[in-house]
């Protein structure tokens, strides 16, 4: 994103631009390092080889599935949206999209019923994927509004 | 299409994202920085409540864990579940917002850069460990084989460790970018400021690309999405909206949640006609009542919240024997300062013992409780006799109590 950068150059301040740097910068990243390297020491002391390669698995597995699928998946869902809508309805669809993998997100174990023990009915009352239904025909229904509302206002400028 | 045809397509593909990219407020400072002051304010919170939740669980020489107000935990623990969920939505607007810069070339430009974005690594990795663990935890969800609580507390060190080198790093940029005034805060940047007033952010001149408000309006909205079908786990008026939480507070026996069901021994234990409750250690006269003589020893009723870990209460009206009224009995004068164990039928458990301090022990409403709702404690609450005192996690409520000891300082 060099070119991106050059470009916003003029308009940010001279700062910022200038790259980190300074007392606070160097104070608070060697504090933060140290925490960061004693809390790695913790976290290798207190778990067994097993545990270890466990939690080796999530702590990386977590931040890539993010950056390697879910950030170039949102990326191609942005290309693909522009690519088969109007300008006007591609944000109602964009933000329907975004609304719907969030409440999948956030629904996905209850939905799974991983969590489910019959013998403790007070743990996950719920039924969860009726709930994610209403949910998701209530966003989309909204985003049906939107798309009316947005033909209407402008026309379609494509 | 010809092979080169083909790459030329995609290569003007890729130039229009990142002219896209490159117009767009959404990935430009400003919203970095306040999505990032946001996630510092979220962060901050639900590190300080889980400290909190770990002293309270584990107490130090030098801080103890007070037994008032009652319901403290409750909205400690509380914030901390729902201020994490909250930041769902927040972290996925953040990384998104900062994505591009993951490409950037050269990837650093002096020593203090690369420092800056070593420094990101445990910042993001953290981040989205503690939220998807928290996440899973209350969902009861564990497809891992570490301890969730021990990884939890230690990537909480981490992640503030390296969001403190953050802060250092951004806290510049952040303030400038705050205070400049938000004229590039429509969709077609610089256009839009020489288009627009000048002064407050101008109409967005294309509809593809969200403004910066139209962005940030709709990661809040996310945000309250989430807390609003979660919260009512804890927050009573919101139950029925609730509908996304592990919990409803008053779904459960007798009308309260449980987490820990018996296990068979200790069902029978607690079920024995030999069932004796003793008080024992240092005192002047042990005792080891039946289920009948606790219950025909001066009651007392109190209403307090059972607070899970997990982030959901439920207050409730409890009624059983103070801890004091059984240290009196038992001849543990008033004027000394003891520890008190409580000791339960989950022998070999992480469950079976729960200490209270002297401030604990003898506050008016700590009880060793038998009736809930004014009918006998059903089994998953704890029957014949369980803890319940204020301010305290849920985990140290110990159910299906045999024996307190008492031990002088
Ligand atoms: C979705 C987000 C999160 C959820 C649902 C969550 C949930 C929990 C739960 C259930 C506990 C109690 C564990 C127990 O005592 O058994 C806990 C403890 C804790 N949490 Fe979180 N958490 C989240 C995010 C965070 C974040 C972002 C931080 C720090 C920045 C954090 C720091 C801590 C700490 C320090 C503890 C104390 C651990 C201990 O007692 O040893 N949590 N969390």
């Amino acid at each position: 994103m060099s070119a991106g950068e050059a470009a916003a150059v003029p308009d940010g301040p001279p700062a910022a631009a200038e790259g980190p740097g300074g007392a606070l910068f160097w104070i608070s990243a060697v504090v933060g390092a140290a925490v960061v390297a004693y809390a790695l020491r913790e976290l290798w002391s207190v778990s067994s080889p097993v545990s270890r390669a466990s939690l080796a698995r999530f702590l990386i597995g977590g931040g890539l599935v993010h950056d390697a699928l879910w950030a170039p998946l949102v990326a191609v869902v942005l290309v693909v949206t522009a690519q088969l809508l109007p300008v006007r309805s591609r944000l109602p669809v964009r933000v329907g999209l975004a609304f719907t993998a969030l409440v999948l997100i956030v629904s996905w174990a209850q939905v799974r019923g991983y969590g489910v023990r019959a013998n403790n009915p007070s743990l996950l009352p719920r039924d969860y994927g009726l709930v994610v239904a209403v949910l998701l025909a209530a966003i989309w229904a909204a985003v049906a509004v939107a798309l009316v509302v947005a033909q209407r206002g402008g026309g379609g400028d494509r | 299409m010809t092979a080169t045809g083909r790459a030329a397509g995609v290569r003007a593909r890729a130039d229009e994202v990142r002219s896209t990219v490159e117009a767009s407020p959404v990935h430009d400072e400003r919203t970095a920085a306040i999505l990032g002051l946001a996630l510092g304010v979220s962060f901050t919170i639900c590190f300080v409540t889980g400290l909190l939740s770990h002293l309270a669980q584990h107490p130090t020489s030098w801080f103890a864990w007070p037994a008032r107000p009652a319901g403290l935990y409750r909205v400690t623990q509380g914030l901390h579940v729902a201020t994490g969920l909250a930041s769902i939505p927040l972290l996925l607007a953040k990384l998104w917002a900062v994505f591009p810069h993951l490409f950037r070339w050269p990837p650093f430009e002096s020593a203090a850069h690369l420092v800056e974005r070593v420094m990101l690594v445990p910042l993001v990795f953290g981040s989205v460990f503690l939220l998807f663990t928290g996440t899973a935890n209350v969902m009861h969800w564990y497809p891992w084989r570490f301890s969730f609580t021990r990884s939890h507390y230690w990537v909480a060190w981490m992640t503030v460790g390296a969001l403190v080198a953050h802060v250092g790093a951004k806290a510049g940029t952040t303030v400038l970018a705050l205070r400049r005034r938000d004229t590039t805060g429509t969709s077609a940047g610089a256009t839009a400021a020489t288009a627009g007033d000048g002064v407050g952010p101008a109409p967005s001149s294309s509809p593809a690309i969200p403004s910066r408000r139209a962005y940030l309006g709709w990661t809040a909205a996310a945000s309250g999405l989430v807390t609003l079908t979660t919260v009512g786990q804890t927050v009573w008026p919101l139950r029925s909206a609730a509908v996304l939480a592990p919990r409803r507070p008053d779904i459960g026996p007798q009308g309260v949640p449980v987490n820990g069901v018996p296990s068979a021994e200790v069902r029978a234990a607690a079920t024995s006609a030999d069932y004796r409750f003793r008080v024992y250690g240092d005192v002047e006269e042990e005792l080891s009542l039946t289920l009948e003589e606790l219950r025909s020893l001066p009651g007392h009723t109190a209403a307090l919240p059972i607070t899970c870990v997990e982030g959901w209460s439920r207050q409730a009206t409890w009624t059983g024997v103070t801890v004091s009224e059984l240290m009196a009995r038992a001849g543990v004068p008033a004027s000394a300062t003891v520890d008190v164990r409580v000791e339960s039928f989950q022998h070999g458990s992480a469950y079976q013992y729960s200490t209270m301090s002297d401030e604990q022990a003898r506050d008016r409403d700590a009880l060793i409780a038998f009736d809930l709702g004014g009918e006998p404690l059903h089994m998953d609450h704890g029957y014949p006799a369980r803890l319940i005192a204020p301010n305290r996690p849920g985990v140290l409520q110990t159910k299906w109590v045999e024996a307190i000891r008492v031990t002088r300082r």
